[in-house]
């Protein structure tokens, strides 16, 4: 008993220590490795930033960075629905009722309408969803956020302007809601950028899974240096209209890319309405198998 | 303005209706308007005071057009160049025939929210905006961001060559938007471009462009609110010649941002199947 | 020895934590997960290298000589690049047996499970690409 007990510990550091071996030491010898010469305009997932870099640079956010699912083994981030789902009205109840997420629906069955026609994530999905590269680069009254999926990029403004008050109403200060919002940001500290966002179009959805957002949400996202190699970055969302209380869109993490390349990703209408055409339609959907992971 | 796209079509309907010869016959003009006082161009506002003169290299800012655009006339195309004109059906053909809608039967990619890539999104100002963009220098490189699609495009300035084997194994795909590569001539802002999906036109008239072609803009910022463009492609797959198909003047704009032009592609959908397929303005693609 | 296998083991189980999917994909909801389909020398006809999801479309000759017409997704370009796949990995004409999880309404589509090359070299899919139709372990950190 005592022996796998001082088994199990000696295997759990031996993985720590493992890990983290083979973590710092595939990073340089992997950019070396393979026979095809390699493009400076390609991004190589295994030429990954090695350690954290050294101390955070202040007040900087500039770069390209590496995101979820790009392959550069950045840490798990969570999403909206960790630890628990985002807390319902029953006005947001009803409006969530009505979307159909892939996760459950498939393709066939989904009304999720980037899925079944490419139309945008919006903000603050496409900060979340698909989120595997990014470029920050900055103005002094505004910085932009450079998204690799879609190639659509975000202004956040720094000039001390506030949020508009009056999106979607009448009058002649009145402006539109649009996909990617109106934006404001602020160093709260030298490490820590933090925006605030509303104004959303409600046609997109909030999340992957079908949460919705009303044009007044407040999206705020708070962007931490916390090394020259990492960024954290959370979301939260307040939206009285929907939610009974602000909630946790979710936290991302992302890593400096050596190259400072991006991966070409994005959906093409015309090649979804193709997929959809012969795979995703044919394929039917079945709401009631269990959601896989 | 969320759906460019419907927006055309509508009035493209409406021009159609009215059988007046309003499309210039050289596509790549448009008819001058009456220009309002205040204005350097139809939703262009004059800034208040006269332009001081250029800043040394730089072109920093958010800046509106093209207006007073002109090209050169286009060179013979190549037979392969020529075939691919053809198949390219544009919505925006040389005249508008009176009571024939049937002539503008499109299949033009855009419809439906595909990439505009580049350079359509330079020259595009579809009708209801015209196109800004933002020029933003960080990190060795250029970034332009666009109004038309809210894409944005990288220019590397740290001394890459640009890549010349795209798609082939372990190279760089083609890309919408190409790949880039600028630097300063005296005090012109030269770009190279190169590495493109095929699938884009060139410009709204269907003109294609190769992969390997080699597009090269030239901007010189003429005075403190007046940038001017020249650009040239360099495509032999498809042109005989060198071609410079833009010449056109950028204003500073006034308020320096811009809106979210975004084409939604499940409304374009919807425009297409309700509206312009039955019309047959829109080219059935699906047979 | 057991020593050995124990920690290899850990090991694995470490680097399996760290790949596990961040987003819950559509994955096999409309798969029929049971067992695969084996098209043995397939013909493709196209390999589609598109998004949301590449496709391979490939003829099979059935037992009575008849060809069958498939249609099989894979993971994204992204996902799939990072265990190795590019837009030249298939071509028409390649000849090779494809294992396929059929769609449940029984139609010629399916999701990818994996690809063996004439030579006997293996391609799997991101998501579904393990023999028993979960995450093949790649090893290649997410």
């Amino acid at each position: 008993m005592r022996n796998r007990v001082k088994g199990a510990i000696l295997g759990l550091g031996a993985i720590l220590m493992l890990s983290s071996i083979a973590i710092a030491q595939t990073a340089p010898s992997q950019a070396k490795q393979g026979n095809e010469a390699r493009s400076p305009w390609k991004y190589y997932p295994m030429d990954r930033a090695v350690g954290d870099g050294g101390p955070a640079p202040k007040r900087d956010l500039t770069g390209t960075w590496a995101g979820p699912g790009s392959g550069a083994a950045v840490p798990r981030g969570t999403n909206a629905q960790t630890p628990t789902a985002p807390p319902l009205t029953p006005a947001g109840q009803q409006v969530f009722d009505t979307h159909k997420p892939i996760g459950k629906y498939s393709p066939a069955g989904t009304n999720d309408p980037h899925t079944r026609y490419c139309d945008p994530f919006g903000f603050p999905q496409n900060m979340t969803d698909e989120i595997r590269g990014m470029t920050i680069t900055t103005l002094p009254n505004r910085t932009f956020i450079l998204i690799e999926y879609m190639n659509i990029w975000r202004e956040i403004w720094t000039d001390g302007r506030t949020l508009p008050t009056n999106v979607g109403g009448s009058g002649k200060d009145a402006v539109d809601p649009t996909y990617n919002g109106y934006s404001v940001g602020h160093w709260e500290d030298d490490y820590t950028f933090v925006v605030d966002t509303t104004g959303l179009d409600p046609d997109s959805w909030a999340t992957k899974n079908g949460y919705p957002h009303s044009i007044d949400a407040h999206v705020q996202e708070r962007f931490h240096r916390d090394s020259k190699n990492d960024i954290t970055l959370t979301m939260t969302m307040d939206d009285p209209k929907l939610y009974t209380k602000q909630f946790l869109l979710g936290e991302q993490h992302f890593r400096w890319i050596p190259n400072q390349q991006l991966e070409n990703f994005s959906c093409i209408p015309s090649q979804v309405q193709e997929y959809l055409k012969e795979m995703g339609d044919p394929a039917g959907f079945d709401p009631n198998a269990p959601p896989r992971r | 303005m969320r759906n460019p796209v419907a927006e055309v079509i509508v009035t493209l309907l409406a021009v159609a209706a009215l059988s007046s010869a309003v499309m210039a016959q050289d596509p790549g003009v448009r008819p001058r308007r009456q220009v309002q006082p205040g204005y350097v161009a139809e939703g262009v506002p004059k800034m208040p005071n006269a332009p001081g003169p250029a800043p040394k290299q730089d072109l920093t800012g958010a800046w509106v057009g093209p207006q007073n655009v002109s090209r050169d006339p286009m060179p013979a195309m190549t037979p392969a160049g020529e075939a691919r004109l053809k198949q390219n059906k544009p919505y925006v053909q040389g005249g508008v025939r009176e009571g024939d809608v049937k002539s503008f039967a499109s299949n033009d990619p855009f419809i439906v929210c595909d990439p505009l890539g580049f350079p359509r999104d330079l020259l595009n100002h579809a009708v209801s905006s015209r196109g800004g963009m933002i020029f933003q220098p960080g990190q060795s490189r250029m970034f332009i961001m666009f109004e038309q699609q809210r894409v944005w495009r990288e220019i590397w300035m740290d001394g890459k060559q640009l890549p010349t084997n795209v798609d082939a194994k372990g190279a760089p795909d083609s890309r919408y938007y190409g790949y880039s590569v600028g630097h300063w001539d005296g005090d012109t802002f030269v770009i190279d471009t190169t590495g493109f999906d095929e699938r884009a036109w060139l410009d709204e008239n269907g003109h294609p462009r190769s992969k390997n072609a080699h597009i090269q803009e030239r901007y010189t910022r003429a005075d403190q609110y007046n940038l001017n463009v020249v650009a040239t492609i360099d495509d032999p797959k498809f042109y005989t010649k060198p071609w410079v198909f833009l010449k056109a003047n950028y204003y500073w704009m006034k308020d320096q941002d811009f809106e979210e032009t975004l084409c939604i592609p499940s409304e374009g959908i919807e425009y297409r199947d309700t509206l312009a397929r039955p019309s047959g303005i829109s080219a059935d693609t699906s047979k | 020895m057991k020593t050995k296998l124990f920690m290899m083991g850990a090991i694995l189980a470490g680097l399996a934590a760290i790949c596990s999917p961040v987003f819950a994909h559509h994955g096999g909801a409309a798969y029929d997960m049971s067992k695969p389909v084996v098209l043995k020398d397939a013909v493709v006809t196209q390999f589609l290298w598109i998004n949301p999801h590449p496709l391979i479309k490939a003829d099979f000759k059935d037992d009575q000589g008849n060809v069958q017409h498939w249609t099989m997704e894979m993971g994204s370009t992204p996902a799939s690049e990072l265990i190795g796949w590019s837009r030249t990995s298939l071509k028409a004409g390649d000849v090779v047996t494809l294992y396929l999880w059929r769609a449940k309404t029984g139609v010629t589509v399916g999701r990818f499970n994996k690809v063996v090359f004439a030579d006997g070299k293996i391609m799997r899919d991101t998501q579904t690409g393990a023999d028993n139709g979960g995450r093949a372990d790649t090893g290649v950190g997410r």
